[in-house]
């Protein structure tokens, strides 16, 4: 699954980021979503649900769904 | 004198080090080539002096935007002339892990350098303990200085490490060959990320306790209902506030430059030398300094917002809507204060992180409805809407108005959605970006760096408002009218030979010589029609606002003109640039002669063709 579709409150782990198909390139890496981190869906915007806003290490994070849907997670604990 | 450059992350905190470094002495001049400010500051003491640069923020040296090619090339000789001997790397106590990429890098490239290890009281306060021996010894031996920026703590420490830093052999850094494409290898990041792993492990004794304060006010923040609603009050707040606080400033700085004239007047004679002051340089001034209240308090509020942290969130609430036109949630700023004046929405602007985006943003920025347009909205509106009433109750005249405001976003958005399409492919843009906890503002860097705004823009954007105005005024008040004349001597000036000359230009818009030589004074400022158009028709008034003058005013339009020449003159004051000033402060902002140019062309251009288009239909 990807992290735009993980579940509001859930711990996940990053299995793979495909940055290769992303405009937003090495931006990923930089803010700290690599493969392994601990991620969470924290809110997501009011109204369109879009973008999202996530917990990774100690930082809350902003990205669209698009850019989420970019990164495969698995939940914490499969 | 030596260089220092001030290197970290964005939100790092390295502004509030800046400001406390340099406090005063600071002077702001523009990167070559990008939109972003370059501040300078001057420290001296310690025997040492020095010049400070703020560079732009990076994550790391894997650079993609012009703004962060700037600080990479600040790193390494050949790439920049101006290189820095040291750098301050300002890294955030309460974020630390994300800093260590770069702080790596700066050591493996062998650039010299301190860490500012910022926020350190912060992070103390939330459980975290920070090895600083060992991270210095991670680091190649960087010194590593806690401090608080914001209380002045370890800023003479820090001063005292660059110095002794830069005591040592003085030997510059040169970009390694393939560098580029090195630090972009899947295997280089991988082997970076787990070099910060060891350190984080080795170096963070206790773990951070989640920031509380933070979590409570964004579930209200970013609340389904509340966020919205607390969003749309803080943007109607901006407006209001931006129109109430500048309102008495604009009229003091009105009224004295009236009793400046005046003064003047009764002192000299007739003649060029009275005209060249009063009507020159008086009101070329003024003109300039009148945008002062309303671009220090917008900033005073951006600053505000910025610092405290609510500017991200805003970013993050509007993203999806703005991000249909290909505009970041950030240009709402920008935009909306446009619809007071285009000038400190255009420097707002600078808010926008991405430089396409940005950029993109300046350019349609003066398209909104900006509060000059009102004049001349209110006197075509007279001319050519009946006053009656829509549905009972609403008013016509009304209903056109805010027709106009409507056409004047919506032609914003059309456009930015067009240059997007058009420019998508080469310039990425996202959204991915950190929100960082709140903080308490500091009200000294605030009101600083709002007041540094007024002065860049008389410093900067004055110039060359100032030599545009002269020419206009040129214009319209030579040739002298002979001593029988009996026209107004606008008739006689070089704007009514241009204005004639132009005329078989503008007849497709039903413009004749008199509407097109009005249009000349009006560069100087959009309301200035009005009072232009009276003179042309030689209608006598004492002040340009009385309603009998805009009422006999409208009669001469209504009796001299058609309704399609009107209405095409309306649509003419949506797109075209009419005001010199927004020229002289895109110039400014954009650091180039290119862009303005651009603007004017294409503004121009819908300008015309819209007029144009208008003009057929009713005709």
């Amino acid at each position: 699954m990807v992290l735009s579709e993980a579940k509001k409150g859930q711990w996940y782990i990053i299995e793979e980021v495909d940055t290769a198909s992303s405009h937003a390139g090495s931006r990923y890496y930089q803010l700290g979503i690599i493969a392994g981190e601990k991620v969470m869906l924290k809110r997501c915007a009011p109204i369109f649900k879009d973008p999202l806003l996530i917990q990774i290490s100690d930082s809350q994070l902003a990205l669209t769904k698009a850019e989420a849907a970019l990164i495969k997670i698995k939940a914490l604990g499969s | 004198m030596s260089l220092v450059g001030l290197i970290g992350l964005p939100n790092s905190g390295k502004s509030s080090i800046f400001n406390e470094l340099t406090k005063n002495r600071q002077r702001v001049a523009n990167f070559p080539g990008i939109t972003v400010e370059k501040k300078l500051g001057k420290i001296s003491g310690y025997d040492f002096d020095f010049n400070l640069i703020d560079l732009p923020g990076v994550y790391t040296l894997d650079v993609s935007t012009l703004d962060e090619k700037v600080t990479r090339d600040y790193l390494f000789k050949k790439v920049n002339d101006e290189q820095a001997s040291v750098f301050i790397l300002v890294i955030d106590a309460t974020n630390l892990k994300k800093s260590i990429y770069l702080a790596a890098q700066l050591n493996e490239i062998g650039q010299k350098f301190v860490i500012a290890l910022n926020m350190a009281d912060l992070a103390k306060n939330r459980g975290q303990e920070i090895d600083t021996e060992v991270l210095s010894k991670k680091l190649g031996g960087a010194p590593v200085i806690p401090t608080v920026a914001v209380q002045g703590k370890g800023m003479q420490e820090l001063l005292l490490a660059v110095k002794k830093l830069s005591a040592q052999t003085n030997e510059t850094v040169e970009l390694p060959k393939d560098y580029q494409k090195k630090i972009k290898a899947p295997a280089y990041i991988k082997e970076k990320l787990d070099f910060v792993d060891e350190v984080v492990k080795a170096v963070i004794l206790k773990k951070i306790k989640k920031d509380a304060f933070t979590e409570k006010l964004d579930s209200v923040v970013l609340h389904p209902f509340w966020g919205p609603l607390i969003l749309g009050v803080t943007l109607i707040a901006i407006f209001q506030l931006l129109f109430s606080w500048s309102d008495p400033f604009m009229g003091m700085i009105e009224s004295f430059f009236e009793f400046l004239s005046l003064q003047v007047t009764t002192i000299l004679p007739d003649g060029y030398l009275k005209s060249l002051i009063v009507d020159g340089v008086i009101a070329g001034v003024g003109g300039i300094l009148v945008f002062l209240p309303h671009i220090v308090f917008l900033f005073v509020i951006i600053y505000f917002l910025e610092d405290f942290g609510y500017l991200g969130r805003a970013a993050f609430l509007l993203d999806y809507i703005m991000r249909k036109v290909g505009l970041p949630g950030k240009s709402v700023v920008p935009l909306l204060s446009s619809h007071a004046c285009a000038i400190p929405g255009i420097m707002s602007a600078r808010i926008i992180e991405n430089p396409f985006q940005r950029m993109l943003t300046i350019m349609i920025s003066p398209l909104t409805t900006c509060s000059a347009r009102l004049p001349v909205y209110t006197l075509l509106i007279a001319a050519i809407v009946p006053d009656t009433k829509v549905l009972g109750f609403l008013g016509l005249p009304g209903l056109v108005l805010f027709a106009l405001y409507m056409f004047g976003i919506l032609s914003a958005f059309a456009v930015a959605y067009i240059a997007r399409k058009t420019y998508a492919p080469t310039s990425p843009s996202y959204l991915m970006m950190e929100l960082p906890p709140y903080r308490t503002p500091r009200i000294v860097n605030v009101l600083r760096g709002a007041l540094q705004k007024g002065w860049i823009f008389i410093k900067k954007a004055g110039s060359i408002i100032l030599v545009l105005s002269m020419i206009i005024w040129v214009l319209v008040s030579f040739p002298k009218a002979p001593d029988n004349a009996q026209q107004p001597q606008i008739h006689y000036s070089y704007a009514a030979t241009i204005g004639k000359t132009f005329e078989p230009i503008f007849s497709p818009l039903g413009f004749d010589w008199k509407i097109t030589t009005a249009l000349i004074p009006s560069f100087a400022a959009r309301e200035v029609l009005v009072a232009a158009m009276g003179t042309v028709f030689a209608i006598e008034a004492e002040d340009v606002e009385e309603e009998a003058f805009i009422g006999s005013l409208s009669h001469t339009l209504t009796d001299e003109y058609t309704l399609a020449t009107l209405l095409a003159l309306l649509v003419w004051f949506v797109f075209a640039p009419q005001c010199i000033a927004t020229f002289g402060v895109i110039k400014k902002e954009t650091n180039s002669y290119k862009m303005p140019l651009i603007f004017g062309a294409y503004t121009l251009a819908l300008a015309y063709f819209f007029s144009f288009l208008t003009y057929i239909i009713l005709s």
